[in-house]
């Protein structure tokens, strides 16, 4: 716990004796080389998660063999898989088991895994440091921990697939009592999840007080960038939602290897016998405590692409955004409410419909703040000069992406349309639309923006294009289709939907969702290409590439340890662009009067 | 290595700010506990309390008071490097490392007590609330008790004086802290 | 709060006298203790069970705001960290007031009350009103 000023790590370093690689790179307490490290491990997290549910789509394509299917005469891809996965995919067609491990898989990678130490540790630890002009974060040594508490949860998460009985098959939700009768993996998901979480705090308490504390002289919280308030709020809502997560996950933990009943009703029945626990614990328990946590956990995969889309629309309309204070009061708000909306997750659990109603009091509420951000974004474009260039157009795309996602949400958060709806793929089609198209189009954003500080060099713009069409596209072909399916009844988790009668007539769109879905990854082939090659390629650039104002512009493009030659001072907010009379069409926060 | 006080945009220094946010975490985490044991305790038909006797009151009210003196005993602590005072400050800290291993010797008696009483983890969902609510809570006090001897060797050293004391401050939050969860776990847990 | 602040009271000036504030640690130590012992014995006294509930949690409130008051510190912090620890609180009190009307009632405590509505919904109608059965209550 060092105090602002004696930062040994940053500074001491950076003078005159050369640092050994290990410490440089590996266990290097620089919050920038921390933050690549997030950057480079949440993408392969990202592409390991999408991997598995490419194999997912590939099953709900053609879920059991047509009447004329002929074992002998396999097609390319079926006899490859069932080359890889002689036991979980025979002849291609994946074994029920096999398809519940990769789905809870998949949430739970896609989630803590990827989206968020993306959007939060990633960007949040390189940018925010440098955006409010300090030399580094407030707790280096700290930071250094989170990430490897992080990669050592994400390791033993991972290594669940080769537990005896595989991977965790609950669902990322892991609803009792069936999470806790599961096989051996799930236990590996309770520990892993304990440790990402100590990783979480570790960088939560790092970012708040990094940001009240250490902001440069003149950088009030009203000249902060709309970014660091994204990063605040969002910091916060872990540090206090993560912890009662981490409680349920203890009682679950010891439900499953200490023979307690939290989680168990009395007399349960579990496979023609009576399950031989003392009992007396609730289901819904679980559930209670879980959504608690993983309701403001969908607003830390928000928030974070919020700022980010603010900063690069700032940025490339050349005009202040539209209501800053809205936007910042709205973030904060938005916070607030996450914690008490967390049971119209659990509309359908047999919950007292009083409570339910307060829920979808709640909800509804909710929505304005969200509407209000979305709109100041889509104002902030108005009257601008728009430069279109790769990170603005994923910035652009992410405001009616998210109108979608969102607009989606409210026929979900209203208890009489949520009984149709609740636990079908109407459900994964809202989501999927606000973090996918919405959170994770505006982090790829944020990367194609902010590479030039990072590496020194700009991403290639012409794949960086190719990379935004082949994404946008393809992602609507994914996830619109699963609301049509959803209001048709398809239910979620299911490997052969086509067992229940009532899917046959959506099972069409399958396969369409199918393709669409190989689309987008072969879409992703142009930014894996251009990530690598542009950091030996690419077009150089000096420190403020972009002519933007915040203080991140400020200082060498990558900044060197300690990021600033000495301790900027601002003069102004964050985003004086076009300011009537300056000789520039942008004046930095930190250029003098 | 100086501690210097650090010039921060809140006027709080930035380890008393980060163990306030860490404090701010523990008690949604004990809270989360405390929740689901009150929630289970008032709504499950199975929740069954032992008797009085077999909780063992009158040990664990001297347990309580252990901890209580533990706690002031910190407090008196930081009085004393604030005074400048070494001696007194080391003399305090080891009484609060005192307390702290009283209260856990206690509670190793307590548990191999009730669980050869037949309240074990498993026997019912008191048992099982009983121990991991104060399991957790001794891992805490096994954490302070860390701490404490991390703060009276330093101290030993020579790392404090009455301008540069934070780490004490800090640490001294934590084992307030750890004091409170335990005032309100008795109650709960033997009284009610 | 654009100006960075020293922090620290007492902050570059040595050593300062504590001995008021020793003894206010200590009064504070005596409530405590007598609060301690206030609560085990009407604990004993074996008061209905929701009397018994709220006294303890009252005593225990107490005992909470003067360790975080005085041996925290909390009476001298600014808003930032006072009100930090009250949302903190209030967060933790709206999980347990949100969650209990769901899981929080006893059922068979449940199931009474209902049967006992469904008693006094066919006395109130008693004799049957024509043309219809008792009506079915809950």
């Amino acid at each position: 716990m060092t105090d602002a000023h004696a930062h040994g790590g940053a500074h001491a370093h950076g003078h005159g004796e050369p640092q050994g690689f290990i410490w440089k790179y590996v266990f290097s307490v620089d919050h920038k080389v921390i933050g690549i490290q997030y950057l480079i491990t949440s993408l392969l997290f990202l592409l390991i998660g999408f991997t598995m549910m490419l194999l997912m789509r590939w099953q709900l394509a053609v879920p059991t063999p047509a009447d004329d299917f002929d074992p002998e005469k396999l097609g390319m891809i079926r006899s490859l898989l069932n080359w890889i996965f002689p036991e979980s995919m025979p002849f291609g067609f994946m074994d029920p088991v096999f398809y519940n491990q990769l789905g809870a898989m998949h949430g739970t990678i896609m989630i803590f895994l990827g989206v968020v130490p993306l959007g939060v540790a990633a960007f949040g630890n390189y940018v925010m440091p440098l955006q409010i002009g300090a030399p580094d974060m407030a707790f280096p040594r700290l930071n250094m921990m989170s990430y490897w508490t992080y990669l050592v949860g994400g390791i033993v998460i991972m290594s669940s697939f080769l537990a005896d009985g595989g991977a965790p098959q609950s669902g990322w939700t892991s609803y009792a009592p069936l999470s806790v009768v599961a096989p051996a993996g799930q236990t590996y998901w309770l520990i892993g999840m304990v440790i990402i979480i100590t990783s979480s705090l570790f960088g939560a308490i790092n970012f708040i007080v990094t940001t009240l504390n250490m902001r440069a002289k003149g950088l009030t919280l009203g000249r902060m960038p709309v970014f660091c308030w994204a990063q605040l709020v969002t910091a916060v809502l872990l540090l206090l939602a993560f912890p009662v997560l981490e409680a349920g996950a203890i009682l679950q933990l010891l439900d499953r290897v200490a023979g307690t009943s939290f989680y168990i009703p009395k007399d349960m029945i579990y496979g023609a016998t009576v399950f031989p626990r003392a009992g007396g614990g609730s289901p819904i328990l679980w559930q209670h405590l879980f959504w608690f946590l993983a309701h403001p956990e969908v607003y830390v995969l928000l928030l974070p692409a919020m700022g980010i889309v603010a900063e690069i629309i700032a940025t490339n309309t050349r005009k202040p955004l539209f209501g800053y204070k809205e936007l910042v009061g709205s973030m904060i708000v938005i916070g607030i409410l996450s914690f008490v909306v967390w049971a119209h997750h659990m509309f359908l659990s047999g919950m007292r419909t009083s409570l339910a109603n307060l829920f979808v009091t709640t909800t509804m509420t909710i929505s304005i703040p969200s509407v209000a951000v979305l709109t100041c974004l889509l104002l902030s474009l108005r009257g601008g000069t728009i430069r279109y260039n790769t990170p603005m157009l994923f910035a652009l795309a992410f405001l009616p992406m998210f109108g979608i996602g969102g607009l989606t949400g409210l026929p979900l958060g209203f208890a009489p349309t949520d009984m149709h709806l609740h636990d079908t793929y109407y459900v994964i089609g809202h989501f999927h639309y606000v973090v996918a198209p919405g959170s994770l189009i505006a982090l790829l954003g944020g990367t194609y923006y902010w590479y030039p500080k990072m590496f020194g060099r700009k991403m290639n713009e012409t794949l960086g294009k190719v990379h935004f069409w082949m994404t946008v596209i393809p992602m609507n072909f994914v996830f619109f289709p699963m609301l049509i399916q959803g209001m048709y009844g398809m239910q979620r988790r299911l490997a052969t939907p086509t067992d229940q009668w009532h899917n046959l007539p959506v099972q069409g769109w399958s396969m369409m969702i199918g393709i669409a879905a190989a689309v987008l990854m072969v879409g992703q082939l142009p930014f894996l290409f251009n990530f690598v090659w542009s950091l030996k390629n690419g077009e150089k650039v000096g420190e403020n590439p972009w002519n933007a104002t915040t203080l991140e512009w400020a200082c060498p493009s990558p900044p060197p340890h300690g990021n600033f030659a000495k301790e900027p001072e601002v003069f102004r907010g964050p985003y004086e662009y076009s300011v009537p009379g300056h000789k520039t069409d942008y004046w930095p926060q930190d250029e003098a009067a | 290595m100086s501690t210097a006080i650090a010039e921060t945009n809140t006027g709080i220094s930035n380890a008393k700010l980060g163990i306030w946010s860490f404090l701010a975490s523990e008690i949604m985490l004990f809270g989360g506990l405390i929740s689901a044991y009150v929630i289970l305790r008032s709504g499950s038909a199975h929740m069954v309390m032992p008797p009085r006797s077999m909780m063992g009151v009158p040990l664990a009210t001297f347990n309580t008071f252990a901890l209580i003196t533990s706690s002031v005993t910190m407090v008196l602590a930081l009085a004393a490097i604030q005074e400048g005072n070494i001696e007194k400050f080391k003399r305090w800290i080891l009484c609060t490392i005192g307390g702290g291993v009283i209260f856990l010797a206690v509670k190793a008696y307590e548990y191999q007590h009730k669980w050869h009483e037949g309240i074990t983890l498993s026997s019912n969902l008191f048992g099982s609330f009983y121990y991991t609510l104060t399991g957790l809570h001794v891992i805490h006090v096994i954490g302070g008790l860390g701490l404490m001897t991390y703060i009276f060797v330093a101290g030993s050293r020579g790392r404090f004086t009455p301008d540069s004391h934070d780490r004490v401050e800090c640490a001294g939050l934590y084992w307030h802290f750890v004091d409170l969860v335990w005032v309100i776990l008795f109650p709960i847990l033997y009284l009610l | 709060m654009s100006s960075k602040v020293s922090q620290g009271a007492g902050a570059h000036h040595g050593p300062i006298d504590k001995s008021d504030e020793v003894r206010t640690y200590l009064i504070i130590f005596g409530c405590l203790a007598v609060l301690t012992l206030l609560t085990v014995g009407v604990a004993y006294m074996n008061l209905p069970h929701a009397a018994g509930v709220v006294i303890a949690l009252v005593i225990a409130a107490a005992k909470v705001f003067l360790i975080g008051s005085f041996f925290m510190h909390l009476r001298g912090e600014g808003r930032l960290i006072n009100w930090s620890v009250a949302v903190c609180c209030t967060l933790i009190l709206i999980l347990i007031l949100f969650v209990l009307p769901d899981l929080g009632i006893h059922p068979l405590e449940e199931a009474a009350r209902n049967a006992l509505h469904e008693l006094e919904a066919q006395h109130a109608h008693y004799p049957a009103t024509p043309g219809g059965a008792a009506p079915a209550g809950h």
